[in-house]
């Protein structure tokens, strides 16, 4: 755990937010037992005060399922063991999810599946980081590049298509790739091509400017639409993205 | 993009090679004189001999700023350009569909905003040539002092697969033909599937969804006709993100399906299905697709800004061409797209207006900061409160949000009610 914690430290100086956050102490998540599922699940009960917000972070040693749901959802997963209509991250190593109480406090729970001979709960940390809604535009619109979202992925093979999102103009996005792989990033509509036949991959990266077949790229995002990212990979890798917000994306109006 | 009349003239090829003439001018002419477009392209009105602001669109955000201004300038011309007949207020819709409301009830005549002074034109807008200060519509040119961009948000259908080809396929209660064909096959509806899908944020009344598949829960009880509501969203939780939390006990209370983080990305209307963008598959009998939100093409073609025009949101003033001004959903700002804050927005840009067109003998202040107030339906009988507060350059100073409730109802109701009557007087 110590090894994490200290990784964790790494990373949050490397990208430059160290002060921004009181680093939560991290958690390991309690194993859920209301319910038997297959396979089994640990989870995590986050309140955030009103004019806060909690940037959670997951880390697993093993590609995990999370899910994300509010009370009501919660109360019926509970009941029922269903996680139908619940936000659902798969094979995921890394996640920030930022939850914001804007107008009143949130309580989220967060909910890990663990496939058979994954990680045991110890494996999964949880860590809370809190911050003034406010204080962080001003931090923002000052000039400040914030970490908004992340996620790193475990992607076993063959094409993998990944949504990027929620994106708004002058975010700063990072892809990184544990190997070399072919990669293209294409909008919605392009997206739908693609999976309909209409365009192949070698099309889309024909036309795409944001392509490449190397371990990462850098981008800033220039509207609101939605990008994907089609992987190709002959083996297993894992995907790893992390955007941060800038000055611009501050005063675009989300 | 650069601002230039080569983008503008292609924008302009694109609506003629699909059938628009201007005044007679065939395309071919039009191609071949790269210069002075504007010039073959008849005038609307004379050129102006005083100070003329024309305001495109006349929705809330348009009109506002048009009374206002007709107080604050009372020697300026004021035009307005608006693509429909009549006046039709934008929360109303969702209403509509639920048969809560007659569409005759918000619907007004444009005659007494004219009577005030106001000169109102219908017209749809082709382009803007901001270095030549004129706006082409398809009835001819109009020049300009100063321009105020509130033309609102547009569908677009293009960035769903297969609705552009099959658009009788949807319905929705975003725009006012649609809305009316939502009504006659939500009355026609015998059972089955309903599906309401939500696009990535922002577009233009965040609740209203939601809204829509509440106020249809309980129409479709109250008809005992039974179906299975499902809310197919493109964003990680329902909108606007701080309601996130009531909406989900709120649908989950009524049994309606929610599904986040699902971008509809095709529609095959022949197998009655959608197409997610992670593959899946949701079948349904009645659908209302709301795709993405964007402003007017022209905007993008006049190098204005993509998808919505580039604005300082605290004098609405474009970041590109200092006599242009942009309001309300069409405009790239941190207020939430609604009726309300377009409505103060116009009344705010009145004032940045009055000052840019000079002295005119009255004492022209500092508009008031924006903020909005809103009451999300959970039913006919029970609205949600949202209030959010914005300081004068943008930025955010507080929100609040209250649990359903009856007199929110009410308040939603004189609401809608003050906005109407603030421009047209009942």
């Amino acid at each position: 755990m110590a090894c994490l914690a200290r990784r964790l430290s790494v990373f949050l100086i490397i990208a430059g937010f160290i002060s921004l956050w009181e680093l939560g102490r991290p958690v390991t998540l309690s194993a859920a037992e209301e319910i038997a599922p297959s396979p089994p699940s640990f989870e995590k009960r986050v309140n955030v005060k009103k004019g806060l917000v909690a940037f959670v972070e997951v880390k697993a040693e093993e590609p995990v399922t999370i899910y994300i749901m509010y009370s009501t959802q919660y109360t019926k997963y509970k009941a029922t063991g269903s996680a139908d209509g619940i936000l659902e991250f798969k094979n995921i190593t890394w996640l920030i999810y930022p939850i914001p109480a804007l107008m009143e406090e949130q309580t989220v729970y967060f909910v890990s599946f663990v496939p058979k001979g994954g990680p045991k709960r110890e494996d999964i940390l949880l860590y809370t980081l809190y911050e003034d809604i406010h204080a962080r535009i001003d931090r923002l619109i000052k000039g400040e590049e914030m970490l908004r979202a992340g996620m790193e992925m475990a992607v076993a093979g063959g094409t993998e298509v990944i949504r990027l999102t929620p994106l708004i103009p002058g975010l700063k996005v990072r892809l990184d790739f544990s190997g070399d792989t072919r990669f293209v990033i294409v909008k919605t509509i392009d997206l739908a091509r693609y999976r309909k036949g209409v365009k192949s991959f070698e099309q889309l990266y024909e036309e795409s400017d944001l392509k490449g077949s190397e371990k990462g790229i850098n981008f800033s995002t220039t509207d609101f639409e939605d990008l994907y990212l089609i992987v190709r990979t002959p083996g297993p890798i894992r995907v790893k993205s992390a955007i941060h917000a800038t000055k611009e994306s501050a005063e675009s109006g989300c | 993009m650069k601002i230039s009349r080569r983008n503008l003239l292609k924008s302009i090829g694109v609506s003629m090679a699909g059938g628009i003439f201007i005044n007679g001018v065939s395309s071919q002419r039009v191609f071949g004189e790269e210069k002075g477009i504007s010039k073959v392209h008849k005038p609307v009105l004379p050129p102006p001999t005083g100070k003329r602001v024309v305001i495109l669109g006349g929705g809330y955000s348009g009109l506002y700023c048009a009374t206002t201004l007709r107080d604050l300038a009372p020697e300026a011309e004021i035009v307005v350009v608006e693509k429909y007949p009549f006046f039709i207020s934008g929360p109303s819709h969702v209403d509509f569909v639920a048969g809560l409301k007659h569409l005759d009830e918000i619907t007004r005549s444009y005659d007494p905003i004219a009577g005030r002074n106001i000169r109102v034109i219908r017209s749809e807008v082709i382009g803007v040539v901001p270095e030549e200060k004129k706006v082409l519509t398809a009835s001819g040119n109009l020049e300009y002092t100063l321009l105020l961009i509130s033309t609102g948000i547009r569908i677009a259908d293009e960035d769903v697969l297969n609705l552009i080809e099959q658009p009788a396929s949807n319905a929705h209660a975003w725009e006012i033909g649609e809305t009316v064909e939502m009504r006659k096959r939500v009355e026609a509806f015998t059972g089955g599937r309903f599906v309401v899908t939500v696009p990535t944020a922002p577009f233009k009344c965040p609740p209203g969804p939601y809204e829509v598949a509440c106020l249809l829960r309980e129409y479709f009880n109250n008809k005992k006709v039974k179906a299975e509501i499902t809310v197919v969203d493109a964003n990680d939780k329902p909108q606007p993100g701080p309601l996130a939390q009531k909406w989900t006990g709120v649908l989950e209370a009524r049994e309606i399906k929610y599904m986040p983080n699902s971008k509809v990305v095709e529609i095959a209307a022949g197998a009655r299905q959608l197409i997610t963008d992670k593959g899946e598959k949701v079948g349904y009998d009645l659908v209302s697709i709301i795709p993405p939100n964007k402003a007017a093409t022209f905007i993008r073609d006049a190098g204005l800004g993509d998808p919505f025009v580039d604005v300082d949101p605290a004098t609405f003033s474009s970041k590109k061409c200092d006599h242009i001004f942009a309001t309300g959903d069409c405009a790239k700002v941190p207020y939430t797209k609604s009726a309300f804050t377009a409505s103060l927005q116009g009344k705010s840009v009145a004032h940045h207006l009055a000052m840019a067109l000079g002295p005119l003998g009255i004492d022209v202040k500092d508009p008031d900061p924006i903020y909005n107030v809103c009451y999300p339906y959970v039913s006919s009988e029970e609205s949600m409160m949202v209030r959010a507060d914005w300081d004068r350059d943008g930025k955010m100073l507080k929100a609040d949000a209250d649990n359903p409730k009856k007199e929110y109802a009410s308040s939603r109701a004189a609401w809608e009610r003050g906005l109407i009557s603030g421009l047209f007087g009942s």
